[in-house]
């Protein structure tokens, strides 16, 4: 059996070969340029089909409307089956950020302080500002070291993902603050470590027959799903039950609302598990072949947890599991111990025999070898089985599909074990006494009775005294979501689309880890609405877009120096890591140099808002010798920089597009229109900065730094293994028919379903030209190559914790945690983050359209408790913590519970004329406390903490005026009226 | 007779604001000014002195109404203000004098003054599109594929939304449909005041707020 070692390096330099081959280096022009522009004539309107990025992810298909040579509108694209036509406000307001008249032009430098409300800056040509960039930086790293650079990362717009990748090698640091620590990192890495990664992803657009949304309103953000489609879904569906603290935009239209109290998710699921086991509604085959339920736990304290030499991409574990070595000379330490329930005999599952593809968070340079166990003749498989992969099966049967022309999909019929096999989930009387190879006898329990001695005391009683919501609706929300409504169909209702607030309350892993089991006992993984993971399709990982297809030339960087590893040693580790330093600590680093020195480091489209506390990351930022911010605008971080680079809106640039999430499209972002004055693409400056750091970006040695061609080279290597391989060809073909659908592209990564039936669950995002060579193993990438209800990673770093079956904690300023913050009666419980339909987290403030439907952030407060302290609708009120202060807008609202406030996040203020544009008076996380992390990942504490609100008057406040102002005591945009908004309209000239 | 109209299933309208956005988009509205706006209803207690959870709230998109009877039309000293063959009520921006007797007798309020070119406007139902057969933008770009277009005196059943669909085509129990049954009482309007109004508002389970 040939063994898989390809790093993803291996597979970038490959691809680019495979690219070459076809003719990469062309010199094809844009469509803009291509198609009939020439021939136009003067007044027509082309109409340009592309890939929205208004928001932060979602690839909502559009068509943008050009007329001589100007973006007029843009529209959805009914064709585009992932997003029905969606266009949400923030898309179609898009255009006014392309031409908006503070966009940057140029690259600049600072000439004043840091600190000071005008930085200075001055313009500067491209050649001035990379040279001083490969200079300043160089000098920095020779004189502290490669790792005293770090880079700050945005968000999911795939062409701007230097930071997670790219930047690390160029830079040769494994630093960088990523927003995938607070959003979606965590529910990355909890399925990472449970299954594989990514698989928090459900195919919502396969129409489950019972919508769970927990904690996310895709119908707002439009983002992880459309609006369109999110509501579209929730309509049809048998059954629609919401786990959200207030009452949400389409959670007023659902069948059962729990409205729990904020940071209890994890409470809420474990009552869930309780439930579904208690009213026997779990998918007992899965629960006992695809789960490691049924494995034996050595429960003696005095009993060293063994090695597990696995080749799946965690490494080795140690791990309370029982495995063959520790009962037989010679045996696997892969093979994990189970009871057949038929023999009462002890038999295996040897999860070894093959290495699965990377996990992609961490494989800029993960090395897949793996250990080795000596077992690799033979796929992983039970005692006696040989394994093939399964293929009897029969089209899915979901409801809707005809109307978005989406295809059915294939699912593979659950197979038995094999004959005389059933693994026990219970030991008989509490436990089953094992001899071990050195005679020694010790006291073992399945991982299932684990999982029920975790969930028992979680009764709907106990639920419902922690979360506040109803023991009955708990109940019955639970029995509801797990109960088939379509027996026959043969497979589970669909999957929970769990979102952004169960990684915000310093529970952040267990919390996701408990959801990806609910999902798991129920049968609802990769089965049609169910949890499926990333779609496989091209580019076969989106994060990839910026990778060189060059070696580094400086070496590579250590993994083990990166900033947080000390206090979170899962990050450290390149295996098992969720691939980010931890954000608070490279903050507090920067603050006291240790354990070593950060001196500069560079933002692609980041912020210092989206965690950890922002007024002491904004203070550190300034600390630093030299920093450098890619952007669109002059944001409160890019304040901070020394240099400043100005990027291209998704109107001006090409990029392949594939959905992030479960839909199953790819297609395109197509360029429309020229960037302004010299505003560039962030892929030719994430190559520009490669030139200045003397890294090769292309391994072809004649043109190690294709700038020019950016775009298409990129394009060329992420179709590689397409049948349509050639980006221009892609761009044509997507141009006449609209997105690509993956089901009918790739039959058997993405278009069957029960993958882990097939080898397939764990390989299909890997490269499209591997695919064929490669093993496909059956089950997930984990050390015991199932879905693990106990984790073998958690269960190694935290052997005497208690931690291995996730666990509910609560938030450390709650009002459990900490009651002494809950004394008076203006005191709250504060949640945030809910979406604005207007914005994209900071983004869009400058918006006209966007600003003048949302002009000011308010705050969500039930009119019993605004009585009782004294305020009214539309009143600026004082929301303060030990950390900090902002004021927010009173919105009486009876769909928030007495007791609890929400607030509104990330503002800051374009308007105003000062350098940190005012993000200080009204930022959500000014208020938090940087230290309350979650433990293992570092997650920010964003919501569910103690706040007090109090009135804000001329009296307590600056310039005697309770609403919030500039430096200089100009207040900001608070009125749909105001006159500033109008010289925020799209400005045409300047346009080269 | 014609009688051109929208109608909103309130329970997929989500506040998205996505057709106020699409609106601008496509009429040039000036910024601080709208043809469409989309009001909160709630959340309010379902019963006097009711508590949280137990709440009600929903979303309702306004704009101007297109009455069979418009008030505005009456009070126009210029005839700026009529009716139209297809129903629709519009301003003839040669004859309007900008004194605003529109303004104050429309009873939603959804007119105002362009200061800049010191006449009145306000939603046309997208005339330029709808005369060339297509969809107004509020209806094409609505996130929550909640609206629909056509002729009130054909029915409400014969309107076109998204996918050239029409809501009887798209109605119906299970989850093969995306437009859950209504009957004739979950039909709503907008206060009438003798104007008669011309939308409609599908709403279930909900309660209606305000005056019909």
């Amino acid at each position: 059996m040939s063994k898989l070692t390809m790093t993803r390096r291996t597979f970038a330099k490959m691809a680019a070969a495979t690219a070459a081959a076809l003719g990469v280096g062309g010199t094809g022009q844009a469509l803009a340029e291509t198609t009939d522009e020439a021939t136009a004539a003067a007044g027509q309107v082309r109409k340009i089909r592309s890939t929205c990025r208004g928001c932060g992810k979602m690839e909502c298909g559009v068509w943008v409307y050009v007329q001589d040579g100007k973006v007029i509108r843009s529209e959805g694209d009914e064709k585009a089956f992932q997003s029905m036509g969606n266009h949400c406000s923030k898309g179609q307001a898009s255009l006014q950020a392309a031409y908006h008249p503070d966009r940057l032009h140029y690259p600049m430098k600072r000439t004043n302080p840091k600190g000071e409300s005008d930085p200075g800056w001055v313009r500067i040509s491209w050649d001035e500002a990379m040279d001083t960039i490969g200079q300043k930086y160089g000098e920095l790293q020779d004189k502290y070291g490669y790792e005293t650079y770090f880079s700050m990362a945005g968000t999911s717009r795939i062409w701007s993902m230097g930071p997670y990748s790219a930047l690390k090698q160029c830079f040769v640091s494994p630093n960088a603050i990523q927003a995938n620590e607070i959003c979606k990192g965590p529910r990355f890495y909890a399925t990472k470590l449970n299954d594989y990664n990514a698989f928090s992803w459900m195919e919502v657009v396969g129409r489950p027959k019972v919508y769970v949304q927990w904690g996310g309103a895709s119908e707002l953000s439009n983002y992880d799903d459309s609006c369109r489609t999110t509501v579209d879904v929730a309509t049809r569906a048998e059954k629609h039950i919401i786990v959200d603290p207030r009452l949400t935009n389409l959670g007023k239209e659902a069948d059962i609302w729990l409205p729990l109290r904020p940071g209890t998710d994890a409470a809420m699921a474990l009552g869930w598990i309780n439930i579904i086991i208690d009213k026997g509604l779990i998918d007992d085959l899965y629960v006992r072949k695809w789960m490691n339920a049924p494995m034996l736990v050595v429960e003696d304290k005095d009993w060293t947890p063994t090695e597990s030499n696995s080749t799946h991409t965690h490494g080795t574990t140690k791990n309370h599991l029982l495995k063959q070595s520790d009962i037989q000379e010679g045996g696997s330490n892969t093979a994990f111990m189970v009871v057949n329930e038929m023999t009462d005999e002890l038999t295996y599952y040897e999860a070894n025999g093959s290495t699965s593809a990377s996990s992609v968070t961490s494989a800029t340079t993960a090395d897949l070898s793996g250990g080795s166990s000596g077992a690799e003749s033979q796929l992983p498989h039970w005692e006696g089985e040989n394994w093939t992969a399964a293929t009897a099966g029969k089209e899915a049967n979901q409801p809707g599909l005809d109307l978005t022309g989406q295809t059915q999909g294939f699912v593979i019929d659950p197979t038995p074990f094999i004959d005389g096999l059933y693994p026990a989930l219970f030991t008989p009387s509490g436990g089953r006494e094992v001899t071990l190879k050195d005679g020694t006898t010790v006291h073992c329990r399945t991982v299932w009775e684990h999982l029920i001695d975790r969930v028992k005391d979680y009764t709907p009683d106990k639920v419902a005294e922690i979360t506040g919501c109803n023991a009955d609706d708990i109940v019955e929300a639970a029995v509801t979501y797990a109960t088939r409504v379509d027996p026959d169909s043969g497979y589970g209702n669909g999957g929970i689309q769990y979102m952004l607030p169960l990684e915000h309350s310093c529970n952040s892993l267990q919390t996701n880890r408990c959801m990806d089991i609910i999902c798991g006992i129920t049968g609802n993984m990769d089965i049609p609405g169910g949890m499926r993971g990333s779609t496989a399709g091209w580019p076969f990982f989106d994060l990839a877009m910026t990778l060189p297809s060059a070696k580094s030339v400086k070496g590579d960087y250590d993994w083990s120096k990166i900033i947080g590893g000390e206090k979170f040693p899962m990050l450290a580790d390149l295996k098992c890591s969720p691939s980010w330093a931890d954000a608070t600590s490279v903050y507090e680093t920067i603050d006291t140099g240790k354990p070593y020195k950060l001196a500069c480091g560079l933002g692609q489209s980041g912020d210092h808002m989206n965690q950890s506390n922002s007024l002491y990351a904004f203070e550190q930022l300034a600390k630093l010798d030299f920093w450098v911010s890619i952007d669109l605008w002059e944001t409160p971080t890019v304040s901070m920089a020394d240099i400043v680079l100005p990027c291209a809106h998704w109107m001006e640039l090409d990029c392949i597009r594939k959905s992030q999430g479960a839909s199953g499209s790819f297609g395109a972002t197509v360029k429309c229109i020229d960037p302004p004055a010299e505003a560039e693409p962030d892929l030719k400056i994430v190559m520009r900065l490669f030139k200045a750091m003397g890294q090769p970006y292309s391994d072809d040695p004649d043109d190690p730094w294709p700038i020019d061609q950016a775009e298409e080279v990129a394009g060329n290597i992420s179709l590689a293994g397409f049948r349509i391989p050639k980006w221009d060809d892609f761009k044509e073909e997507f141009q006449k028919n609209g997105a690509f659908d993956s089901k009918v592209e790739k039959p058997e990564a993405w278009g069957t379903y029960r993958r882990y039936e097939t080898g397939w669950a764990t390989t299909s995002d890997s490269p499209a030209m591997l695919q064929k060579t490669m093993d496909h193993p059956q089950g997930w990438d984990t050390t015991t190559g199932k879905q693990e209800i106990w984790s073998t990673v958690i269960d190694s770093y935290y052997p005497n914790d208690d931690q291995a079956i996730p666990t509910f904690r609560e938030a450390p300023h709650g009002p459990v945690a900490d009651p002494d913050r809950f004394t008076e009666d203006n005191d709250f419980l504060a949640t945030t983050g809910r979406r604005i339909p207007v914005y994209f987290h900071n983004e869009h403030r400058q918006l006209p359209w966007c600003r003048e439907l949302w002009p000011a952030p308010r705050i969500e407060m039930n009119p019993a408790d605004a009585d009782k302290i004294g305020v009214t609708q539309g009143e600026w009120v004082w929301i303060e913590t030990e950390w900090g202060k902002i004021r927010e807008i009173v919105d009486l609202y009876y769909g928030i519970n007495q007791g609890v406030v929400n607030l509104e996040h990330q503002w800051w203020f374009p308007e105003l004329d000062q350098a940190d544009k005012g993000f200080k008076l009204c930022g959500a996380n000014c208020l938090i406390d940087k230290d309350a992390q979650d433990p293992f990942i570092g997650s920010s504490n964003l919501r569910a903490y103690a706040v007090k609100v109090y009135k804000a008057t001329a009296e307590n406040s600056p310039f005697g005026n309770p609403c919030p102002c500039g430096d200089d005591g100009t207040e900001i945009i608070h009125d749909a009226s105001d006159e500033r908004l109008k010289a925020w309209t799209p400005d045409y000239e300047g346009r080269v | 007779m014609t009688q051109y109209s929208i109608v909103t299933d309130i329970n997929k309208c989500v506040g998205c604001l996505a057709c106020s956005v699409a609106c601008k988009a496509l009429n040039g509205v000036p910024i601080g000014n709208f043809w469409n706006k989309t009001l909160r209803i709630g959340p309010n207690p379902k019963k006097e002195g009711g508590q949280f959870p137990d709440v009600d709230m929903y979303f309702l998109t306004v704009q101007c109404q297109h009455c069979e009877n418009p008030e505005c039309v009456k009070v126009c000293p210029t005839g700026a203000s009529h009716k139209t063959d297809d129903g629709t009520v519009q301003i003839d921006k040669s004859k309007c004098i900008g004194c605003q007797f529109c303004v104050m007798s429309c009873p939603y309020g959804v007119r105002y003054l362009n200061e800049e070119e010191r006449v009145v406007e306000k939603c046309t139902l997208c005339e330029q599109r709808v005369t060339q057969g297509e969809l107004p933008a509020c209806v094409t770009q609505c996130g929550g594929f909640a609206r629909f277009f056509g002729d009130l005196d054909k029915g409400i059943e014969t309107f076109v939304g998204p996918y050239n669909k029409t809501l009887g085509e798209l109605t119906g129990e299970g989850c093969d449909y995306p437009i859950k049954p209504y009957t004739k009482d979950e039909v709503h309007h907008l206060v009438d005041v003798g104007n008669t109004p011309s939308f409609r508002y599908i709403m279930r389970k909900h309660t209606w707020q305000g005056e019909e």
